[in-house]
């Protein structure tokens, strides 16, 4: 048995805004949520990134875009990987509620993990990236990793709604509206199935392979699963035991934009060897090649219990989204959603016909906007003479055998407004998320023995691996500022001159050494 | 809008929570189940939504991530 390696990295969004919701200035909100963090959490500084270590072995920064990040330690089970993603969350609704109190002219700061933002013109998207390291052939990689993260949005999507399109669009996995190549090194445009940067972070031949095409999820069933077999898939790679080469398809953007789409998830793409698989076949075939080298040296102790969970996901997912409603992401939303809307006296299938009269109107108002300034369809746009006139005069008769009229579109707008802040408090953090709520209430069954004793998380490193060795340090240093630094790779000991050295992931001794 | 309603009210019926094979003696559990989730997300839903929306999504707006 071996032990693997991984750890997540969530991008979370950050608004702070007046009791009358107007919001403070983003680089304001930003700068006041970092020091407030610096106050309330111990840490060591970076030495060569920005932001600082934390006690339990995590880092917090401030990325791309001005988003708050959190990247958990490096974990060796799928277990602590939830509890360490659930601790940063704790710390950061921690950290937005303590600037709440300091701050009075703050009325609400919200803090989500959702995967798309909703603002109107936006069209952004922001993730969460999983880290495992690896020592598999580089040029492997890509071709037998990609049919799994294909096909394994099944079990690991977010759910949510195409924030690119003008209706309303319930997906699978919103991100994959946002993955335009298959193999890409960039990470805010361009953005690929596979992700090729190559920063090891390590020694002694580890790679460090960096996935951006997942999501942020609520689910502890499905955090632990995407965690669990993708590390797996990865083992297999790099034992070199083939785990997806019997299951390329013929084109992984359109196949993985298909399986992301489709709720009833018995969509069939095209294989390259002629074929035909729906994404819940393509993972009974990996969860076969796991099975069947379950024992060997590369794959880790917990093997047998993640394709046991596994099976179990794929065989309820047969019967159907329903049958997965209150234990994943996506599921819960769908069923969420289209009881919502049908509460607002739309019928959730009725919603492709929307969408239609919703993409020309959108279009027609693009193609006569001369400066090339976003406007957004509106209840106003639709009722005054306007660019909109004559399209809406050339759809009035497909609009009537459908039953609509411009005073239904006019909700339909409305609607769509509701149904994205609904996703976006679905994942916000503290009280009034509402995932959290639902659990509260009991009306979940997501969650898995061992991924618990959160508070304990929040204060401690992982027991194995470099980060209890990283985190042990900062909770004895973190009161003697100035004279420490800490990096995945070390701890720098300025006052002392010396360092300890982290670039070997599964170190276990605390040894320092001078530094020159 | 009631019109379009009516037009589509026999597929409009909900298929969703809870999990678990809904035959036999299971389906009186199976349903009050459902009723559950659906009080609690109604409790949810009305805490968590503000009666602006589309003024929250535009106080929310964020720049691009990774």
């Amino acid at each position: 048995m071996a032990q693997r390696m991984f750890g997540l990295e969530t991008e979370y969004s950050l608004s702070a805004l007046r009791s009358g919701g107007t919001r403070f200035f983003q680089g304001y909100t930003a700068h006041a949520f970092m020091e407030t963090a610096r106050k309330l959490l111990p840490h060591l500084p970076g030495r060569h990134s920005s932001g600082f270590f934390l006690q339990n072995g995590s880092r917090f920064y401030f990325d791309t875009g001005g988003h708050p990040e959190l990247a958990t330690p490096e974990t060796v089970n799928p277990w602590d990987a939830c509890r360490y993603v659930l601790a940063g969350d704790r710390m950061l609704a921690a950290v937005a509620d303590q600037l709440a109190r300091d701050q009075r002219a703050i009325g609400q700061v919200v803090v989500t993990r959702g995967n798309v933002c909703y603002s109107p013109g936006s069209a952004t998207t922001s993730g969460c990236h999983e880290c495992y390291a690896h020592r598999a052939d580089l040029m492997e990689l890509p071709s037998e990793l990609i049919p799994h993260l294909v096909s394994r949005v099944i079990y690991t999507g977010s759910g949510g709604f195409d924030n690119r399109s003008p209706g309303i669009e319930f997906m699978v996995s919103p991100r994959v509206a946002h993955l335009e190549q298959v193999v890409s090194d960039a990470s805010t445009h361009a953005r690929g199935i596979y992700h090729s940067k190559n920063e090891s972070l390590s020694c002694n031949g580890f790679h460090r392979l960096h996935v951006l095409c997942g999501e942020s999820v609520c689910s502890h069933t499905t955090l632990w699963l995407k965690i669990a077999i993708t590390a797996l898939v990865v083992a297999l790679v790099e034992a070199r035991l083939s785990p997806c080469r019997a299951i390329i398809p013929r084109s992984p953007l359109a196949a993985m934009r298909t399986f992301a789409a489709d709720v009833r998830c018995d969509a069939k793409v095209d294989l390259i060897d002629g074929r035909q698989m729906t994404a819940i076949e393509m993972q009974r075939h990996i969860l076969a090649r796991i099975e069947a080298h379950v024992d060997h040296p590369v794959m880790p102790p917990w093997s047998r219990e993640a394709c046991g969970r596994l099976r179990a996901i794929l065989d309820r997912l047969d019967r159907g989204p329903g049958a997965v409603a209150t234990t994943l992401d996506w599921a819960i939303k769908w069923s969420l959603y289209r009881e919502f809307t049908r509460r607002r006296g739309v019928a959730w299938e009725t919603l492709p016909d929307c969408n239609y009269v919703l993409s020309r109107l959108d279009r027609a108002l693009r193609a006569s906007n001369e400066n090339d300034c976003f406007q957004p369809l509106s209840a106003e746009l639709l009722h005054r003479r306007g660019p909109l006139a004559a399209e809406i005069h050339r759809l009035t008769p497909f609009m009537r055998a459908n039953g609509m009229d411009r005073d239904y579109l006019t909700e339909i707008i409305a609607l769509r407004h509701e149904l994205f802040e609904l996703d976006t408090r679905f994942t916000q953090l503290g009280d009034r998320g509402v995932f959290a709520a639902l659990d509260r209430a009991g009306a979940l069954d997501h969650a898995l023995p061992g991924v618990d004793n959160i508070e304990h998380a929040v204060d401690h490193p992982p027991a194995a691996g470099r980060a209890r060795l990283r985190g042990e340090c900062i909770r004895r240093f973190h009161e003697r500022p100035g004279e420490y630094s800490c990096d995945w790779t070390g701890v720098w000991d300025h006052r002392g001159g010396r360092y300890l050295d982290l670039s070997e992931p599964f170190v276990s001794e605390e040894r320092w050494q001078k530094t020159f | 809008m009631k019109l379009h309603e009516r037009h589509n009210e026999p597929s409009a019926h909900v298929q969703g929570p809870p999990s678990g094979n809904p035959d036999g003696g299971n389906l009186e559990r199976v349903r009050q189940a459902g009723e559950h989730f659906f009080q609690a997300a109604d409790d949810a839903i009305h805490r968590a939504l503000s009666g602006n929306s589309l003024a929250f999504l535009q106080a929310t707006r964020q720049e691009g991530g990774q």
